[in-house]
């Protein structure tokens, strides 16, 4: 009762409530003693440092733990001594929560003891927890730790250490997750995809795009296309439109692209001028996709492609969408489009709008 | 709360760090569609623990030196414990009418042993013994039925032997007068539903126990089995699990030996030691 009672007055943060929340950090009942701990950091009163650093002494693990936790939301003045202690904590979780505190503050100071627990921590939570930290530092220092880490033979250690890399601007951090991209392992390639997808920057999609191109690997191949298409930036959505020329990527592509958002869809109508028709179809079913108006009026561009079979497929989708945007055009295909079958798409999407 | 509010969520990357994990310990599998059915169960765990993401979770799970607690209220938040008695009952009546003469007809004094492997809350294996007992075979023959589930919660509630109406939908009113009677809790509210308990002398027949299917050390501690049903639970393994449980269930099986699987459930891809026949109008898998 008391603890969901701390939980509530917390989560509300009523002036009323201040006291009873501090006093709650003494609790006899340990969830009490927790439950308060995590809230508090969320109230203006000076108390709060000293209450969290005492809960650091706790005999509870659990109880330094969430003192360990709620640390990240204080002031990284106070915040940073406290939780160096704790990073020596005995308790691994009291530990992983220091260091995933110590990468909130993103404190450059931390970096010396969140390298020894990156490299040695004895529970493998902690190490991973204090690499992802490092990351959150970024910088020369922290990626100097991090590349060999993102060759460990532990899965956990190595993924934790590429999603470090992604965290990190640097151009020191982009070589490793190359290294990563091209590793024989695909669980280590995925790995290195999401990180790249998270950093972005410069290079990194195009090292998607050859991923997406030549990995044999489905999956890896398929994760490559939805990073890129995460990363969303005109370099990414040019490699989208080109991997549309890979019959064996296409539908995965115009899928990834239909999900870029309409603020990217001028961006992906470039498309259209691509020489190859099988391209400009695929963007065509792409912004189809996409459902928006802008999109389809990017897309009634195409009923002038030059090509046939591009003319239809902007027919058909904008008949299936049911715009009324390009009636007119619409109409003088009917009547005089070179090809018959856009004629007669023409006249049949014609007739169902009457 | 705030804490929750944050962070608590499946990335993708937390969700296929979970799913596999849980692949290769339960065999359970959850595709990229099921992120959001996977996230519904787990979080009431996540949130107990006083975690605010499920890559905190995933970490418990794998490395804590508690971890053993935790793993067992994951699979009582896993496990599907949807079943009733008398079901799919043309499996049932193949063992009752086919395969349990023959099997004695051969070797009258050496026990028969079936089992429930998936056994949910136990109407499966108590199905089999009311038919089997109805065919007056439980008491003129040897028969040993084990029931063994994932979920210990599931094995504790088997084992009471209470049920609901639910778990009654199928079974023929005159089975239910026999094998079961009304039961009551000590403070019953108004509002509680009617429940019975199955005859004591039927449970105790059954050897219930907590057996994971994809774990070898489980599997082969079971005895050697004549009759295996494991029914509606494959639809939920990946092909990888499948096939590592039907190699368990090879091992134990002596030949010929009897595997049913549920009516959507298909094993012709994924094993060779298994052939599937029609026996008494059902279809089963009959190790070779």
């Amino acid at each position: 009762m008391r603890e969901s009672a701390v939980k509530i007055a917390g989560y509300f943060g009523y002036d009323e409530c201040v006291e009873l929340l501090l006093a709650a950090c003494a609790d006899p009942h340990l969830n009490v003693r927790r439950a308060a701990l995590e809230h508090i950091p969320f109230l203006e009163d000076d108390r709060v440092a000293d209450i969290l650093r005492n809960a650091l002494r706790d005999p509870q693990a659990q109880v330094r733990a969430a003192a360990a936790r709620a640390l990240a939301y204080t002031e990284s003045a106070f915040a940073l001594q406290p939780l160096l202690e704790a990073l020596e904590d005995r308790d691994p979780w009291v530990r992983y929560f220091a260091a995933r505190s110590l990468g909130r503050h993103a404190s450059p100071e931390a970096l010396p003891a969140l390298a020894r627990a990156a490299q040695s921590d004895e529970a493998h939570h902690v190490r991973a927890s204090a690499i992802e930290a490092l990351g959150r530092i970024g910088g020369p220092r922290a990626v100097a730790v991090l590349a060999p880490l993102a060759a460990d033979e532990d899965r956990d250690i190595a993924r934790a250490a590429l999603a470090g890399l992604g965290m990190v601007s640097h151009p020191d951090a982009l070589p490793p997750l190359l290294a990563a991209l091209r590793s024989p392992q695909p669980e280590r390639q995925l790995d290195a995809v999401r990180a790249l997808a998270e950093r972005g920057g410069s290079g990194a999609a195009g090292a998607l795009q050859w991923v997406a191109t030549a990995d044999a690997n489905e999956e890896v191949a398929r994760a490559a296309i939805e990073a890129l298409a995460r990363l969303a930036t005109p370099e990414a959505i040019a490699a989208l439109v080109s991997l549309t020329a890979n019959e064996a990527r296409r539908e995965a592509c115009i899928a990834a692209l239909a999900q870029v958002g309409e603020e990217h869809a001028e961006q992906v109508a470039h498309g259209l001028s691509h020489p190859q028709p099988a391209v400009r179809r695929a963007v065509v079913e792409a912004l189809a996709r996409m459902k928006r108006p802008y999109a389809s009026e990017l897309l009634a561009t195409a009923l002038d492609d030059p090509e046939g079979s591009v003319r239809l497929a902007a027919v058909q989708a904008l008949d299936r969408l049911g715009s009324r945007r390009a009636e007119r055009q619409l109409a003088t295909l009917a009547h005089s489009d070179p090809d018959l079958a856009v004629r007669r798409a023409a006249q049949l999407a014609l007739q169902r709008k009457t | 709360m705030r804490f929750y509010a944050e962070t608590l969520g499946l990335s993708p990357n937390a969700f296929a760090l979970l799913r596999d994990l849980i692949h290769e310990r339960l065999g359970l599998f959850y595709d990229d569609g099921k992120q959001d059915l996977l996230a519904d169960k787990l979080s009431p765990l996540v949130i107990e623990r006083g975690f605010d993401s499920f890559l905190d979770y995933y970490y418990l799970l794998k490395y804590d030196e508690n971890a053993a607690d935790e793993w067992r209220r994951v699979i009582d938040a896993l496990s599907v414990q949807e079943t009733y008695f008398w079901r799919e009952m043309d499996q049932v009546h193949a063992l009752v009418e086919e395969i349990t003469p023959a099997y004695f007809a051969r070797r009258p004094a050496m026990p028969l042993r079936i089992w429930s492997a998936a056994c949910a809350t136990g109407e499966e294996p108590l199905t089999i013994a009311m038919a089997l007992n109805e065919a007056g075979w439980l008491g003129r023959a040897p028969i040993e039925i084990y029931a063994t589930d994932i979920s210990p919660a599931a094995i504790a509630k088997a084992q009471a032997g209470i049920y609901r109406e639910r778990s009654f939908r199928a079974l023929p009113e005159h089975l239910r007068k026999r094998y079961f009677v009304p039961w009551r809790p000590l403070e019953r509210s108004e509002f509680e539903p009617a429940q019975w308990q199955v005859a004591p002398w039927l449970r105790a027949l059954i050897r219930w126990d907590v057996v994971n299917l994809v774990s070898d050390k489980d599997v082969q501690r079971m005895p050697t089995m004549h009759v295996i049903f494991c029914r509606n639970v494959f639809i939920y393994f990946s092909e990888s699990s499948i096939r590592r449980t039907v190699r368990l269930f090879s091992q134990i099986l002596v030949a010929p030996g009897y595997l049913f699987v549920g009516a959507s459930e298909s094993l012709l891809r994924l094993t060779a030691d298994f052939e599937l026949q029609e026996v008494g109008g059902a279809f089963v898998y009959v190790k070779r």
